[in-house]
């Protein structure tokens, strides 16, 4: 063990059953939070889409149950008090994503933080933090795509409390609240948000009234600990020492006319310890897809793909964080430097998952994962109906999720955990709009032994006068195959007129008027494929036909699969139409990056692209 | 002379209980499952627990009947091939399934999602749109292409059809229309239509019902329909019941409409059956605990009345419809122990199931299973036979421990007694789901206690969450076939409303309420309830404007025109707003959905009351076992529950025996036979 091991790691002196029953519980806790605010939250984004991320933390901050990392020392340390400040029913509100070092990376999160104290001490923190409808600024939903600063995207509340020893800041709030678009539903969602840090203040209350206070704090260092050995024993059996993996991949552009970005990363391991150095990594963009890169929050994510490719039974915390040295270079679109707009990093975020998957499908034996659809598109539309109310739908949608090591990859499902599409019904029963389509994009997913989720194509036919917002990436760049599997197919956006005309739309465009009677046809990118597609199962080819996911085309030129008019597979002509397909394709490569053009002409394209919209205008 | 009887179709056994309605005698039978043909174990059953009872098929007066067939045909999916036709652009309803992957994050990598219970290949998307929220025709139903695609299905051999169109929830004309031209079409295929499966908003969770619905529908059919005649033939005139997973009974011809509602017609009888018991006894306010082999369902009874939910989970689907709230962990008496690579110890969901069981059962199992901790400290004397069949494999059981010992570097006993803390921990997870996380104090509940394995561990579990008094009714391994006996005729009928206390008043809801009423009383007809006997419950969905949550409060029908109105309604939603989640909004009131629940009482079986006799358990004493508490063996004495009587009190430690279960009496706890023949258990010296 290092000299410089955290002060958790040792000996604990606490019974192994007690201490899986508070690591149990800690575990349902957080699973509670969630229920808690999802059942109370007003936003359909945190209600039907789960967008809410719970922690429990020990005493010194460092997150014991939950999966995005904690900031809490940064968070204390840029408010205007000391750890010794606090007291009993304080709960610190902060959306500024320069104040927690990015553990929020943009605006619309709020995240609340509340010191927990047992007979006087302060025994640990819970957190919570969710995407609210409306924070102000320049476009409805605060995520505007063409801002040049932060301060184009909204109020920014830093690190003050909002609860002062229970007593609720009314008047703060409501300030808060007033800056923003939709003041009820912020209201109500930050209070709901702050009912699920107290069900963990009540449920650790519960662990130290049955345990004993210095039992719970020991079994906090020991779940740390344990979990640390656990990595450990991960990185020694499946990171290779010695050799340096790299990979790269791009972001399309920042909605302003400059791409593509690039994003470069490279792991080693030497001894125990993983680096993972962003070097290389484009500089920070005019626009709004710069991703502040919160460090233990990357940590996090490291280990918990280890985890879940390896062992899923592994709790993951802030124990393993001495594990892994993380290099950001500063003023990087991963590390930008303040007032740079933050809005849209959700591209930046999606890709960073990719290239850490890819370069640990480099690195690790018999282990590949696909690209995906590359972001969490998003759509806003909002305006004001015939009756004079406004109205602002905020709205999420998927593609295609990557070929798996166990099997295809999911059609039109979420690679963030938990999301579920807002349903049609609520959609058109509460907003102006009809939804006419939903449905898989067939063959928009990577061909391959085992194919890429496809993306989807979402037509709204808006019923008012109004404006869309919308962000989507890979439109440009493709979400590559791996390991002899195909790249899948761009997302696309068309705008159809009520006179028939139809306007091809960037994938990130800034309040687009629309009029009654327009439609929108929004189609999302389909994830990579895994393995060499003339290895898929001809009979399993033949029904993805039959279900209209796949076409006959593609079964022909890329599974190489022949079916008869009855759609049933011929296996002579199938065995003769994959024997001439071996024999005039080149090798297979390792990644397929799909047919990218030279950088300067990819750059120009973007710009290109970009110009001709505004020039429409 | 006249005999009702209840009938528990599980997996793997079929339990019967024949209720002499003259001498009310109950009879406990068992026989094996027959699920290739359910209905031929189910009359073997009827007719060996008849002669069991001294009486005949022919003398049957009412019948009880709850199912898993429904249950395990979604867990196994081996239900018939569903055709699906649905709204033109939304074919992919049930295949996109609102894009969701478990957490945590890359939770996508090992998610297995099964295919849609309606293959892409038998949808059908056909022209024709409802306008929401007005549900007016904004293009009318294209016939020709319904019948088409009817054709279409029929010919590629699908076994039923639902229909679930966009907006149906607030106009359905175009899903009866769709109705009748499957009906001209293809008279042979069943069809139901998600405005009546399910009437409410979310494309998603309706479709997924009413295929669920068609899913199971052919061999449910086919299943009473022998059930029916194999009973005619053996002479029987009984007026059979179905249970629904809301424990409430529906005809058979009810349940061949609807099958969906017998997802959970098993657990929900031990459910309803509990509740009974406590009542009965006084003691209204319980928690449930029905511990099996592989998994344990929880629940929390008010006022005598348990918990329901309108979201019904059965493996990986979750849908509408309504259910006894029961919360399945998957602990059980076969969960398998394990130590993880952190050397956590993790006990189930993985069970060695009942082939070849735990390592005890000497059938070739050698995993460490709960019961095999159990054999290894003692709590399952030598004389005890499992079910009564088979012989105790101490050594086994033991080796089974000795792996887990040796991982954790702690003795046999220490290994064993962490494996019963483990899996006590994961039922007591569950139950806090189902009173703590819901506002309610544990220990201001009772614990019902049954299931193979239940009475086994509750003791343990009325220690932790101090609910006591700790009651394990009699028979604890039949408690779904009794619950069964106690239900009622029982439907509920609901719409969508979604509206706002500043859109409507008091007299609009009741105008609503009302015409819901007139739907149950006619239903109640229908199943030969007369109007004497007729009950109804009103309740109204709640949530501020535009929240999820969805809380059912009970109302005052009589209060919504000359009392409070709306304002009764919205002060008992707030109360209970802030009790679950300590805050409450300045926001109008919505009301999602009305519902009325019509009930009518059948009288299934009464409860036997006993004159409480001499406290001494001695006459019941048939030896002694050395078992392991608290860190050491003790000597404890082993009682017959057959020769326990009224009245009579053990002193813990203490092992009470019986046919299908064996109950743990903990030190410092004292077990008292009641005047109902319970045996309920509370802390310290005798009460």
């Amino acid at each position: 063990m290092s000299a410089d091991a955290p002060d958790f790691v040792g000996e604990h002196d606490i019974d192994p059953t007690t201490l899986d029953i508070i690591e149990s519980t800690l575990a349902n806790t957080r699973d509670e939070m969630d229920r808690v605010v999802e059942t109370t939250a007003i936003s359909p984004v945190i209600r039907e889409q789960s967008d809410q991320f719970p922690l429990i933390a020990d005493a010194e901050g460092r997150m014991v149950m939950g999966q995005f990392g904690s900031a809490i020392d940064t968070i204390i340390e840029n408010s205007p008090f000391e750890v010794s400040d606090l007291e009993d029913g304080d709960v610190i509100a902060t959306n500024d994503p320069y104040m927690c070092a990015g553990a929020v990376s943009h605006t619309p999160d709020m995240l609340l933080l509340r010191p927990i104290f047992y007979e006087g001490d302060l025994v640990g923190y819970s957190s919570q933090w969710g995407n609210l409808m409306d924070v102000g600024g320049k476009t409805p939903g605060s995520m505007p795509v063409q801002a040049a600063t932060v301060f184009e995207e909204g109020i920014r509340l830093p690190p003050v409390k909002l609860y002062k020893g229970g007593e609720f800041d009314g008047e703060l709030l409501q300030t808060f609240a007033h800056n923003t678009r939709l003041p009820e539903h912020a209201e109500a969602d930050i209070k709901a948000l702050a009912a699920g840090t107290r069900t963990a203040e009540e449920r650790v209350h519960e662990l130290c009234d049955r345990f004993g206070k210095e039992t719970y704090v020991e079994g906090c260092d020991a779940i740390l600990d344990r979990t640390r050995d656990g990595m450990i024993d991960l990185i020694h059996e499946f990171v290779p020492e010695g050799e340096r993996y790299t990979f790269e991949d791009y972001v399309d552009d920042d909605g302003m006319g400059n791409g593509p970005i690039k994003l470069h990363l490279e792991i080693y391991r030497e001894g125990e310890t993983v680096y993972l150095d962003w070097t290389g990594t484009d500089d920070q963009v005019p626009g709004t897809v710069n991703f502040l890169l919160n460090e233990k929050m990357f940590k996090m994510f490291t280990g918990v793909f280890l985890i879940m490719a390896f062992d899923p039974l592994l709790t993951f915390n802030d124990g393993y964080y001495d594990l892994f040295e993380v290099t950001l270079p500063e003023g990087s679109v991963v590390q930008p430097e303040f007032p740079a707009a933050l809005g849209n990093r959700l591209p930046m975020m999606a890709r960073q998952f990719d290239v850490l998957q890819a370069t640990f499908s480099k690195l690790i034996d018999g282990f590949s994962v696909a690209g995906s659809y590359g972001t969490s598109p998003n759509l806003v539309y909002a305006g004001t109906d015939s009756d004079g109310n406004d109205f602002q739908m905020l709205e999420i949608l998927y593609g295609g999720i990557p070929a798996r090591p166990g099997g295809d990859g999911l059609d039109g499902h979420s690679w963030w955990p938990l999301f579920r599409t807002v349903p049609a019904e609520y959609q058109e029963a509460y907003y102006p709009l009809t939804i006419d389509e939903y449905s898989t994009r067939a063959d928009t997913g990577g061909a391959g032994k085992h194919r890429g989720g496809h993306g989807i194509t979402k037509v709204y036919t808006f019923e008012e006068d109004g404006a869309i917002t919308f962000q989507d990436d890979r439109a440009h760049t493709y979400p590559w195959g791996v390991d002899g599997g195909s790249h899948a197919r761009t997302s696309e956006k068309k705008l159809i007129r009520t006179d028939g005309t139809e306007e091809e739309l960037p994938s990130k465009v800034e309040n687009v008027p629309v009029a009654a009677g327009d439609r929108l046809v929004f189609s999302t990118a389909g994830g990579g494929g895994l393995g060499d597609p003339l290895e898929r199962a001809p009979g399993q080819v033949a029904t993805e036909v039959a279900r209209g996911l796949s076409t006959e085309e593609a079964a022909r030129e890329e599974y190489g699969v022949i079916l008869d008019d009855d759609g049933s597979v011929n296996a002579d002509a199938t065995e003769r139409q994959r024997a001439d397909i071996r024999e005039t394709r080149g090798d297979l490569a390792e990644f397929d990056y799909g047919p990218l053009p030279d950088y300067d002409d990819l750059e120009a394209e973007i710009a290109a692209e970009r110009r001709e919209f505004d020039r429409r205008g | 002379m006249s005999y009702n009887l209840g009938v528990d179709v599980g997996g793997t056994f079929t339990d019967v209980l024949v209720f002499d309605e003259d001498t009310h005698e109950l009879t406990i039978d068992k026989v094996l499952s027959t699920p290739a043909n359910p209905s031929e174990g189910v009359l073997r059953g009827i007719e060996e627990a008849t002669e069991k009872a001294g009486t005949s098929v022919g003398e049957l007066d009412l019948l009880f009947h709850g199912t898993t067939v429904v249950t395990n045909m979604l867990l196994e999916e081996t239900g018939s091939r569903v055709g699906l036709i649905t709204t033109e652009g939304h074919e992919d309803v049930l295949h996109l399934a609102r894009a969701w992957t478990p957490g945590p994050l890359y939770g996508w990598m090992d998610m297995d999602k099964p295919d849609p219970l309606a293959d892409l290949v038998d949808t059908r998307g056909v022209p024709g749109t409802i306008s929401s929220p007005e549900g007016e025709e904004t293009e009318p139903l294209d016939e020709a292409a319904v019948r088409e695609a009817v054709r279409d299905l029929q010919t590629s051999g699908v076994e039923a059809v639902t229909v679930a169109l966009l907006n149906s929830y607030l106009n359905s004309a175009h899903e009866k229309r769709v109705r009748e031209i499957v009906a001209a079409e293809a008279p042979e295929l069943p069809v139901s239509i998600s405005s009546e499966i399910v009437p409410e908003y979310g494309e998603y969770e309706r479709t997924l019902t009413t295929a669920i619905n068609d899913y199971a529908r052919p061999q449910v059919i086919r299943y009473l329909d022998d059930l029916d005649d194999s009973l005619e033939d053996a002479g029987s005139t009984a007026k059979m019941n179905v249970v629904r997973s809301d424990g409430g009974l529906m005809s058979s011809e009810a349940a061949r409409n609807r099958p969906v509602e017998l997802a959970l017609s098993g657990p929900s009888g031990g459910v309803v059956g509990a509740a009974t018991i406590a009542n009965e006894k006084g003691v209204p306010d319980v928690l449930t605990l029905d511990m099996g082999g592989t998994s344990t369902d929880v629940s929390l009874v008010e006022d005598g009345t348990p918990g329901t939910t309108r979201q019904t989970k059965v493996g990986y689907r979750e849908f509408k419809s309504r259910s006894v709230d029961v919360n399945t962990v998957g602990a059980g008496g076969g969960s398998i122990a394990r130590v993880q690579l952190s050397g956590a110890l993790q006990v189930g969901p993985e069970s060695s199931g009942a082939d070849p069981g735990p390592a005890c059962y000497g059938q070739g199992g050698e995993e460490p299973t709960v019961t095999d901790a159990n054999v290894v400290l003692g709590r399952i004397p030598e004389m005890v036979q499992l079910g009564g069949r088979m012989d105790l494999d101490h050594a086994a059981a033991r080796a089974a421990i000795e792996g887990i010992a040796e991982q954790r570097g702690t003795s046999v006993e220490e290994a064993a007694q962490a494996i019963l803390d483990i899996v006590n921990e994961n039922m007591y997870g569950a139950l806090r789901v189902v009173s703590v996380e819901r506002g309610y104090d544990p220990r201001e509940f009772g614990l019902v206690a049954f299931g193979g394995a239940g009475p086994m561990h509750a003791n343990a579990l009325a220690d932790v969450t101090g609910a006591y008094p700790l009651i394990i009714p009699p028979g604890p391994g039949v408690m779904s076939a009794f619950g069964f006996l106690t239900s009622d005729v029982q439907n509920e009928f609901s719409e969508t409303y979604l509206q706002t206390d500043l859109d409507v008043d008091g007299a609009a809801v009741h105008g609503e309420l009302e015409s819901l009423r007139e739907e149950a009383a006619a239903w109640l007809e229908s199943e030969g309830v007369g109007p004497s006997a007729h009950e109804f419950e009103y309740f109204a969905d709640c949530r501020y404007f535009r929240q999820d949550i969805q809380m059912s409060i009970p109302i005052d029908v009589d209060n919504l025109v000359d009392g409070r109105g709306l304002a009764e309604i919205k002060d008992d939603f707030e109360a209970r707003h802030d009790r679950q989640f300590g805050f409450s909004l300045d926001a109008p009131l919505e009301i999602a959905n009305l519902r009325v629940i019509g009930k009518g009482s059948l009288e299934g079986v009464t409860i036997e009351e006993h004159a409480l006799g001499d406290v001494d358990p001695s006459g019941a004493e048939v030896g002694t076992n050395e078992v392991y508490f608290d860190g050491s063996y003790v000597e404890t004495p082993i009682y017959d529950r057959t020769e326990l009587r009224p009245g009579n009190e053990v002193t813990g430690p203490a092992i009470v025996v019986e046919d299908d279960s064996t109950i743990v009496v903990q030190p410092d706890h004292t077990a008292t036979v009641d005047r109902y023949a319970n045996i309920e258990v509370t802390r310290g010296e005798s009460a």
